[in-house]
């Protein structure tokens, strides 16, 4: 499964949680942070990495995930 | 379980804030803006749906061009099905529904240069940036416009036969959402399955809740979108079926190749090569040709200039079709999720493709005012987009065509809006019955309560299974439908006791139930249809019929809870483009 990182850096802006839309990027409102909660939802499509303004998102992607048979 | 419950009360309920429902908010708001509007997402505002990770590709029909698009449209993607009243109406109205959609946030890159998408027809295209939504939401707040984000809808509230709301919970807390209103318009987006990571937001999720409220659906076997998924990456490889080999080494001629019966030349979308791209493929391997590979080295789509307009991958798009949002998604999947992909799986430069299945299942039926058979119940965008009928024998976007998903969802919406608020201005009173709400809470929740049974994942994983498998769902026949709806059965009882760990995963055990009904509705939609037509390619019967077949496939919830299917003759007598050799019957069938 892919791994989401998140940089020190991050300034708490909701951005990588807002932008995720597949909910595999919660927040710690607690903390003002994010966290990644399902990562094995994570779509690759990285989204979250390039909205963030202080480029504190860094996912890891799994390229051997399964894929369904096609024929 | 002690729930927390929010009772909200709004005139115009929209259920999904992707382009659809925000075009939808807007188009309310236009034609009445008394109205209290409030739009729900189980994603955040700006982000949901697919708008925001596609090619932002915006199509129109010129003006002086529509009948000519029409007559293309019905002979060669539509193949007849497509109701071609509504079709004509969407050709005379892109360039209305533009220069709404500029009110509306749209910040158009390329209108007056618009490029030609299509050899045969006319037919341009200019394009958005990714941060449309965003744009769109700031213009609908000022309207006065309310939100909220992840917000699972999962059912409709019917009351005396009319939709008077919807029900759901958050994704976050799990608290319980009652929703009471005149008039809800459907834009959560068709069924995608999850099979492709970037169609990853629609799970069929409003198709199931309109279902189980008693609206009809149509077209379902249409359903068939494929593209062409590279094995190393996961993504879509781009014009991959221009540099094809099989494992000999040999070239693919992406079009209908002599492995396959003639009759498919005539069905699988004349110049448009449509669904048989997977037809072809299955094709090779079939013959023992496979596995089919890629030539990465000699496809130039990346440092092509168009390519670079269209999806930025490489390079810089010129000055004036430069868009930032998009140039820094297109690069970081090309640099980091393909390139990646690559680099991990060292090769050679033939990689491995397949066929990967779409799907867009978008059977809500709507009529030529975006309304549903239950009263108070309207859709746009994706969700009808084969239920509406203008489009026929093709999966969404409508056509297929470079940027009809973005007009097809905005010009519905902008006919869906005004029919509901017209709907909503004669509603005096909600009424919703609480003994519905109970039950259907019940229903809601139970996942969360049971301990043994299917967890989301195993249901998710065969129903990808299922739909993956390009004999079962690209080149169909009878007796391979037969062996998926065996599997679809399983999974109807099994997904009647699926488990859920939290929030997040009764979500997703939500979107099980839709996926499996999806997949009912498909696979016998597919096997009643006995014949080829458009992107529905059987290989027991590879011709078209128009003597038999020019009909749409219904289905709707019987009153013993099966599913019910019917008929409707395509009136073809009041249509201007008929198919060769077609005559007029007496009788209607039922």
């Amino acid at each position: 499964m892919n791994t989401i990182k998140f940089d020190s850096n991050c300034t708490g802006c909701k951005l990588c949680y807002k932008a995720c839309f597949v909910d595999v990027i919660r927040w710690d409102e607690k903390e003002n942070r994010p966290f990644a909660a399902y990562p094995e939802d994570c779509v690759d499509c990285l989204v979250c990495e390039t909205t963030c303004p202080q480029n504190a998102v860094h996912v890891t992607i799994d390229y051997k995930k399964p894929f369904p048979k096609s024929y | 379980m002690d729930i927390k419950t929010n009772t909200i009360e709004t005139d115009i309920l929209i259920v999904g804030h992707g382009i659809a429902g925000l075009a939808a908010a807007h188009a309310v708001k236009d034609e009445d803006p008394a109205l209290k509007v409030l739009a729900v997402d189980k994603a955040s505002l700006g982000y949901g749906g697919k708008a925001n990770k596609g090619g932002g590709h915006v199509a129109f029909i010129p003006e002086g061009g529509e009948e000519k698009y029409v007559e293309y449209h019905t002979r060669n993607l539509g193949d007849y099905l497509n109701d071609q009243d509504a079709l004509r109406n969407y050709a005379y109205s892109t360039i209305k529904v533009m220069d709404k959609w500029e009110k509306w946030g749209a910040k158009f890159i390329g209108r007056d240069i618009a490029f030609n998408a299509h050899p045969s027809i006319p037919w341009k295209v200019c394009l958005v940036d990714s941060t449309i939504l965003l744009d769109m939401a700031r213009e609908a707040k000022k309207k006065g416009i309310e939100f909220m984000d992840k917000i699972d809808v999962t059912d409709l509230l019917t009351y005396d036969g009319k939709v008077s709301g919807a029900i759901g919970f958050s994704v976050l807390t799990g608290e319980r959402y009652i929703f009471k209103a005149k008039a809800v318009i459907l834009a959560n987006g068709n069924q995608n399955w999850g099979i492709m990571k970037m169609w990853s937001s629609g799970r069929g999720e409003g198709i199931g809740a309109a279902y189980r409220a008693g609206a009809m659906m149509r077209n379902a076997e249409f359903g068939s979108f494929v593209n062409i998924v590279s094995l190393d990456h996961g993504h879509v490889s781009y014009e991959a079926e221009n540099y094809m080999y099989n494992k000999f080494g040999k070239k693919v001629d992406p079009n209908i190749p002599d492995l396959v019966d003639a009759a498919f030349r005539n069905v699988c979308g004349g110049v448009d090569i449509g669904g048989a791209i997977g037809l072809v493929m299955y094709s090779e391997v079939a013959a023992g040709n496979g596995p089919i590979y890629e030539n990465i080295a000699e496809n130039k789509f990346p440092d092509d200039p168009f390519g670079q307009i269209i999806f930025p991958m490489k390079g810089q798009a010129p000055k004036e079709w430069y868009r930032p949002g998009t140039h820094k998604f297109a690069h970081r999947l090309y640099e980091k999720a393909k390139l990646g992909g690559y680099a991990k799986n060292p090769g050679s430069d033939l990689r491995e493709i397949v066929p990967g299945v779409v799907g867009e299942c978008s059977p809500l039926y709507a009529d030529h005012n975006m309304a549903s058979n239950l009263p108070g119940l309207f859709s746009c965008g994706d969700i009808s987009a084969n239920g509406s009928s203008w489009s026929g024998a093709v999966p969404t976007p409508p056509g297929r065509n470079r940027g009809s998903g973005l007009m097809n969802a905005v010009y519905t919406a902008s006919v869906a809006g005004p029919s509901a608020a017209k709907y909503a201005s004669n509603i005096s009173k909600v009424n919703v019955s609480e003994e519905q709400i109970e039950e259907i809470t019940k229903q809601i929740y139970a996942p969360i309560d049971r301990y043994d049974g299917t967890t989301t994942s195993e249901i998710e994983w065969r129903i990808k299974s299922l739909l993956q498998y390009v004999p079962y769902s690209i080149y169909k026949s009878e007796a391979r439908l037969l062996e998926a709806l065996k599997e679809v059965e399983k999974l109807k009882k099994e997904v009647a006791q699926v488990v859920a760990r939290d929030w997040h995963d009764l979500a997703k055990a939500n979107a099980c139930k839709s996926m499996v009904l999806c997949a009912e509705m498909f696979f016998k939609g597919s096997l009643a249809r006995k014949e080829s037509r458009g992107w529905h390619i059987r290989e027991d019967y590879p011709n078209r019929d128009d003597k038999n077949m020019l009909k749409w496939i219904n289905f709707q919830k019987g009153e013993d809870g099966e599913m019910v299917m019917s008929f409707t003759d395509v009136p073809m007598e009041k249509y201007k483009y008929k198919p060769e050799g077609w005559e007029p019957k007496n009788s209607e069938s039922k």
